[in-house]
């Protein structure tokens, strides 16, 4: 014999219907953007350079890592200017270009971490190539064929081909656009 | 024979003397070979002066100017009298260029390869016995040596390269400079000393020249002097004081120095200076680049202390070959 629904069993679903309710009111009230989730998840991680493969490269150096305290080891005292503009961290490494029938070409590819993206857009534009042009696919970046520099929110990649055998932008190009498609907007 | 516990003969105590006296020289060798020098305990090095005495007649400094840097060198080391006057017969010589940068001599960033190799020659055909060119680079030393072009050109010409992480380190007696910092021991041993600078913009300094070049000898912790870089920079010049210092001027880097890295920036010059007066040599690099000396306050602090004389007008230009 089945006993009628009462009020104690309504009781007990009421809580069920009370979650489902406010689950479903979360969901269409405040739905979480996964491209901000990941922006926000990239801007709180270090800086990153491209894997080789991403910028055609055929292989890249150990990446290596600096902070405040061990930045002018990299690059002397031109890291007081860094300090002073809010340097966090920065990675670098080389990589190296391998062409049949042609010596390879090695880029060097630094990314500095600033506190603010004022701070890396202020490097940018000091230390920009005075005749650099625009690098077609990339946002704020500029080369003259040896030197690519291109900031990002609070990064600044800088890229140096350190290798002879004339115009390096297609390589310093390849790093930069792979590296934009990755660093935090 | 025989002897109980409590006594025992001259031979048993020979005997123990002996094990002794053996296991205290066991213990006292091995403290001495696992001894490591390379500690700040160790008793501060004093740092030499390399300098010779004056010879009547030459000039302070010579500069050379010409399309090819060996002949510039050539030609202005000739004008001082010749680099048997700097290097007897024997000597250990130590070359300090500056080699910090993972870059091409096309970028500027280190002395040419072909101003230091010149150097080399001229050392050894001067009798040097041993002539070890280093650099404590920024960059990776091994590609710094090699990129620059230095090492094969070091090595043709009968040098010898240390790359930084084959260096040895040791506590030296900086009490003007800082204290704590380590210097590298093969410019200590070394009897005579060449200083050979690149002329180029520096962001903190304004110019990296002679007086500059040496943080390159310094060990970790030279950061701290750029936080009174002009100061250091004339104090770095009081302490250590070169045999003989030779500028290149090939290439100049005019901006975003000192690494560098935009041929855009580059200027070709094409002159060496060389000379005995390390002042002056860094007042006729600052012309090179551009710059008065009289707005570069390490140049001018450094001859208020009677370092040197900052008139460039007393360099005696051979000119054009």
């Amino acid at each position: 014999m089945r006993a009628r629904p009462g009020f104690g069993h309504l009781l007990l679903v009421m809580p069920l219907v009370a979650a489902a309710a406010w689950i479903h009111w979360r969901g269409t009230r405040e739905r979480d953007d996964p491209a901000q989730i990941l922006s926000v998840l990239r801007a709180n991680a270090a800086p990153t350079l491209p894997a080789p493969a991403s910028c055609r490269a055929t292989s890249r150096s150990q990446v290596e890592s600096y902070d405040r305290t061990s930045l002018y080891t990299l690059i002397d005292g031109a890291a007081e200017s860094y300090l002073a503009r809010g340097f966090e961290r920065c990675v670098a490494a080389l990589y190296t270009f391998s062409e049949s029938g042609s010596s390879p070409t090695e880029v060097t590819a630094e990314v500095y971490r600033f506190a603010t993206p004022a701070g890396a857009r202020e490097l940018f534009h000091e230390e920009a190539p005075s005749q650099g042009r625009a690098v077609a696919g990339v946002a704020d970046a500029v080369t003259d064929g040896t030197v690519l520099l291109a900031v990002a929110g609070r990064d600044l990649l800088k890229a140096t081909a350190v290798s002879g055998g004339g115009d390096a932008t297609p390589f310093l190009a390849a790093v930069a656009r792979a590296w934009h498609g990755e660093v935090p907007q | 024979m025989s002897h109980d516990a409590s006594t025992f003969d001259r031979r048993e105590l020979l005997r123990r003397l002996s094990a002794a006296g053996l296991a205290a020289g066991a213990v006292a060798a091995g403290a001495a070979f696992f001894h490591d020098r390379h500690t700040p305990s160790s008793r501060p090095r004093a740092i030499p002066d390399w300098r010779l005495p004056g010879a009547a007649g030459y000039p302070a400094v010579v500069a050379a100017r010409g399309p090819d840097p060996a002949a510039n060198v050539r030609r202005a080391v000739a004008a001082l009298g010749g680099m048997e006057r700097f290097v007897r017969p024997g000597e250990r010589v130590l070359v300090k260029p500056n080699v910090g940068w993972d870059r091409l001599p096309e970028q500027a960033a280190n002395t040419d390869p072909a101003v230091v190799a010149e150097l080399v020659r001229l050392c050894r055909s001067a009798g040097a016995r041993r002539v070890v060119v280093t650099d404590i680079s920024c960059n990776d030393p091994r590609r710094c040596f090699a990129r620059s072009g230095i090492a094969a050109a070091v090595a043709a010409a009968g040098g010898e390269v240390i790359v930084s992480d084959r260096l040895r380190l040791v506590p030296a007696d900086l009490a003007g400079v800082a204290q704590g910092l380590e210097v590298v021991e093969e410019l200590l041993t070394a009897e005579r000393v060449i200083n050979v600078p690149v002329v180029k913009h520096h962001r903190l300094s304004g110019a990296t020249l002679g007086m500059k070049n040496w943080f390159g000898v310094l060990g970790a912790g030279r950061n701290r002097l750029h936080q009174s870089v002009h100061r250091a920079i004339a104090e770095l010049a009081a302490t250590f004081r070169p045999t003989l210092t030779v500028v290149d001027a090939t290439r100049v880097l005019l901006a975003n120095g000192p690494q560098g890295g935009s041929l855009a920036d580059v200027r070709e010059v094409g002159a060496v200076a060389a000379g005995t007066d390390p002042v002056l040599c860094d007042a006729w690099g600052a012309v090179q680049l551009g710059v008065r000396p009289t707005d570069l306050a390490s140049i001018q602090e450094a001859a208020q202390r009677g370092l040197g004389r900052a008139e460039v007008g007393l360099v005696q230009e051979l000119g054009t070959a």
